[in-house]
This record gives C-alpha cells, sequence and structure tokens, in this order.
C-alpha cells in the first residue's frame, strides 16, 4: 500500500471533476418521477427515472416558486437541472431549478401522427370542404350551453342575422366524455334536426382544455357531416384536427358568427343598389323617349307636312267662303229679279185691275171684251172681286158707231 | 319555412335578372315600366322581411349527456 485518500478526499474530487464539466452545469432531462418527498423545510426529493435507470433529484424551496404543476409520483416531466456531487452522501444528483410537464409531449405526437395520417388520405383537401350557404335559414352549434361561446354567437347572429333561427346542441367541450357528445351533436343535425350550416367549437382554453377537437372520431364526424362545418376552437394561433377537416375555419365562436351568414346590412345593401339601379334605369328610359319625342315635335319634315296640311286648310276655307259667297249673291240677284217680275205680275193681275173699279163682263161664262159681241136683251155676268152680278143689257152705246 | 330562403337568394338573382333586362336597348317602355314595377315590389318585399326579423334561439333538450 503507498498512498491513501480518505473519503471526503475522494468524494471532494470527484465532485470537482464533475462539477468542472460545462456540459453538467445547465441540461434538460427527461424521465418520470417517483419517490417524491416533499420536505417541511420546503425542499422537494425526487427520483427520476426512465425504463432501465434512476437518478436522484431536488428542488430546493427557492425554485419551487416557479412550479406551474403539482408534482407527484408517475408524472413524467422535463427537468432543468445541473448535475451536482453531494459530498457528505457520496452521491450525484440533479439540482433541479425547473420542471415541465412531458404530457404534452405524448400528445403532440399523437396529434402529429393523426394529422399526417388524415392530410395524407387527403381528408384536408378543399374537395371535401362544402360550401356556407349565403342565407341559412336554420343554424346548428355544438358547444357548451354555459360559458362565453354560446352567448358570443347568439349575440353576433342577433345583431348580423336574426332572420335565422339558431339551434344549440348542448356539449361538453373538454374532459373524457366530449369528443363523444361532439359527435352525437354533428350526428343529432345531420339526422334528425337538419340545419343548413353548423358550428362547432368552444371559447379559449389551454391545449389541454381543446384536446377534445383532436380526436379522430370528432374528424371523422365532421368530414362525414352533410351539413357544411365551420370549427370554432376559440386559439388563435394553433390549429385542431377539427379546424382541418372542417369546411371552413373560424378562429373563434364569435368570428364562426360572422361567417356563417350574409349579414343583414350587407343584404340592405345589395337591395339599395338593386333600387337604385331600378329607379335610375327608368328615369334614363323616361327622358330617353321624352327627347325623342321633343326631336320628333321639331323634326322639319313633320313641321312640313303640318304646314302644309295648314295651309291647304286655309285655302279650303277660302274657297268655301267664296262658294258661299258666290252663290249667296247669285241667289240674291234671282231674288231680286223674281220680285221684279211678282211685282209686274201683280201689277198686271186683273184682280188688282178690278180692285181699282173694273169688272169683267162673261155672257156664257165667256169674257166679252167688245160690245159688238152683245145684243139687247140679252143675260150677262159682270164679275167684280167680291161676287158677281147678274144683269140683262136695256141699251148699248158705241161699237160700229165708235168715232 | 323554405319561403325565406327562397325569397333572398330567389329575390336578389330576379331583380340581377330585371336589371340586366332592363340594360336592354331594345326593351319597350312599358315593358321596361313593368319590370320596373315587379323590382320594386321584390326590393319591399325583402327590407319588410329584414325589418320586422326577431331572433329564434332553440335549444336541445339534454339527451342524457353531462
Amino acid at each position: 500500500m503507498n498512498e491513501f485518500f480518505t473519503v471526503t478526499q475522494i468524494n471532494r474530487y470527484l465532485k470537482n471533476i464533475i462539477e468542472a464539466e460545462p456540459f453538467l452545469s445547465d441540461i434538460w432531462l427527461r424521465g418520470e418521477i417517483s419517490n417524491f418527498k416533499p420536505h417541511i423545510s420546503g425542499h422537494l426529493y425526487l427520483t427520476l427515472k426512465d425504463e432501465q435507470s434512476v437518478i436522484k433529484a431536488v428542488m430546493f424551496k427557492g425554485d419551487t416558486f416557479s412550479l406551474k404543476v403539482k408534482l407527484k409520483d408517475g408524472m413524467k416531466v422535463f427537468a432543468r437541472c445541473r448535475i451536482g456531487v453531494y459530498e457528505p452522501g457520496g452521491s450525484y444528483q440533479a439540482y433541479v431549478k425547473e420542471f415541465v410537464a412531458d404530457g404534452i409531449g405524448e400528445k403532440h405526437l399523437a396529434f402529429e401522427e393523426l394529422k399526417n395520417r388524415l392530410e395524407k388520405q387527403g381528408l384536408f383537401d378543399a374537395s371535401h370542404k362544402k360550401p356556407i350557404p349565403e342565407f341559412p335559414e336554420k343554424i346548428g352549434v355544438v358547444t357548451s350551453a354555459t360559458g362565453a361561446a354560446i352567448q358570443d354567437i347568439f349575440n353576433v347572429l342577433g345583431r348580423r342575422y336574426p332572420i335565422g333561427e339558431v339551434v344549440l346542441y348542448p356539449s361538453a367541450v373538454q374532459g373524457e366524455g366530449a369528443p363523444e357528445e361532439i359527435i352525437n351533436g354533428i350526428k343529432y343535425f345531420n339526422e334528425e334536426c337538419p340545419v343548413d350550416v353548423l358550428i362547432v367549437g368552444r371559447g379559449g382554453g389551454s391545449i389541454e382544455d381543446l384536446w377534445a377537437f383532436n380526436d379522430e372520431g370528432v374528424a371523422m364526424a365532421i368530414l362525414s357531416s352533410k351539413i357544411p362545418v365551420i370549427s370554432a376552437v376559440g386559439h388563435e394561433t394553433d390549429f385542431t384536427i377539427a379546424d382541418f377537416v372542417a369546411s371552413l375555419r373560424a378562429p373563434t365562436p364569435s368570428a364562426a358568427a360572422e361567417l356563417a351568414a350574409t349579414p343583414v346590412s350587407e343584404i340592405k345593401g345589395n337591395l339599395e343598389y338593386f333600387y337604385g339601379k331600378l329607379t335610375g334605369i327608368i328615369k334614363e328610359k323616361v327622358e330617353k323617349c321624352e327627347l325623342k319625342v321633343s326631336a320628333l315635335a321639331m323634326d322639319k319634315t313633320l313641321n312640313t307636312i303640318k304646314n302644309n296640311l295648314q295651309t291647304k286648310r286655309l285655302y279650303l276655307a277660302d274657297i268655301e267662303n267664296r262658294l258661299f259667297g258666290a252663290i249667296k249673291n247669285k241667289v240674291e240677284l234671282y231674288s231680286g229679279q223674281l220680285q221684279v217680275a211678282s211685282a209686274k205680275l201683280d201689277g198686271n193681275s186683273p184682280l188688282k185691275i178690278m180692285s181699282k173699279g173694273y169688272s169683267a163682263v162673261t155672257k156664257n161664262n165667256t169674257l166679252i171684251k167688245s160690245v159688238k159681241n152683245v145684243s139687247v136683251g140679252e143675260q150677262i155676268d159682270i164679275v167684280m172681286t167680291d161676287g158677281t152680278l147678274s144683269a140683262d143689257i136695256t141699251g148699248i152705246k158705241g161699237g160700229k158707231n165708235n168715232g | 319555412m323554405a319561403e325565406k330562403k327562397l325569397t333572398f337568394e330567389t329575390a336578389l338573382n330576379e331583380l340581377n335578372d330585371i336589371v340586366k333586362k332592363m340594360e336592354d336597348e331594345d326593351i319597350p317602355l312599358d315593358e321596361a315600366l313593368k319590370l320596373f314595377g315587379k323590382g320594386i315590389e321584390l326590393t319591399e318585399k325583402c327590407n319588410k322581411i329584414l325589418d320586422d326579423a326577431k331572433q329564434k334561439i332553440t335549444i336541445v333538450e339534454n339527451r342524457g349527456n353531462e
């Protein structure tokens, strides 16, 4: 035996070697917690293990305030630590500064696997996405009956599209039973209560909270839905499987409600546009016709014809006048002549003469104009204007003896 | 209740058709006036539906879910 060392010396030596190694001063360990012993002092003592090995670990009280997760046996974790040596105990251990739950890690692997598989099958393709109707009569919603999500949806639709009926199928949106309830909701609207569009989703939450919407059964229900589905999983940045397979993805329930229908303001805008167009066109047409009529009125040809007609009318009137004038003159002329002749006639009328005192003498109804035609003793009639005298001739003077 | 859906989609399409027909130069004035009347009637009908609308909400009875 040559040199000998104390236990302390050797432990010190090992400590120096190990703690001088920069690599060991800050590493992430992945393992499962076992033998978890929280101490009264506030320090946490535990063992981290994997399939084959273990390592002792401790988290000092000062570092525990950053803990976001509750540590317990069986929990899979990532531990940020430095590897050091506890000299008195002759052991090395992990001095942990930070723990991060490893549940997500596994979940994420499953998520990636499902996402890739479905994508390769073409189930995210546009061909599976159905068009969202512009004017749905009925809007179905699968979400929790409590919580902000459904209230937001009611409010947005009430404001923007009150003409659509909203039907809510209440469903859990997180936890073990959630996927089944969501699937039942989608089935309900496909089989029992047809609607024109479906909103499936929930409000915001942690990744674990949203996990129901990464469920394969839910994805399949959305894909096989005959009704277009708008996914509304309130998570701005990350996409769930439901988001990929839905016909449309909305970042929040409110946004989904906005996408589900054409806002009334827009419909009114369209109606106003058409109203304006109709009145504009008809006004234009009427004005055009008015112009046409004016133009025709002013048209030279038409006016010439009008003027010609006018001229001919005047000419006609003139001729009429002259004709009547001429006829009137002639009538007057003849009337005058008639009057003269009539007066002459009247003057020579025997009655006129007789009224002057002269009488006509007749013998046997023959007019006697001479004394030669009678003899004394003959009967004669003396015709006067108001009667006849019967007379016998008693004497005759004149005749042959007329000198 | 397919009426409401038909009214809007059909109405807006019909209005579009009417305007197109009316924009045609050759259409006689009296036919344009007929179309105009029909178009105005449509817009008034639609506006009335929008103005009278009140949101209807239905909540499905719980089906043994938790």
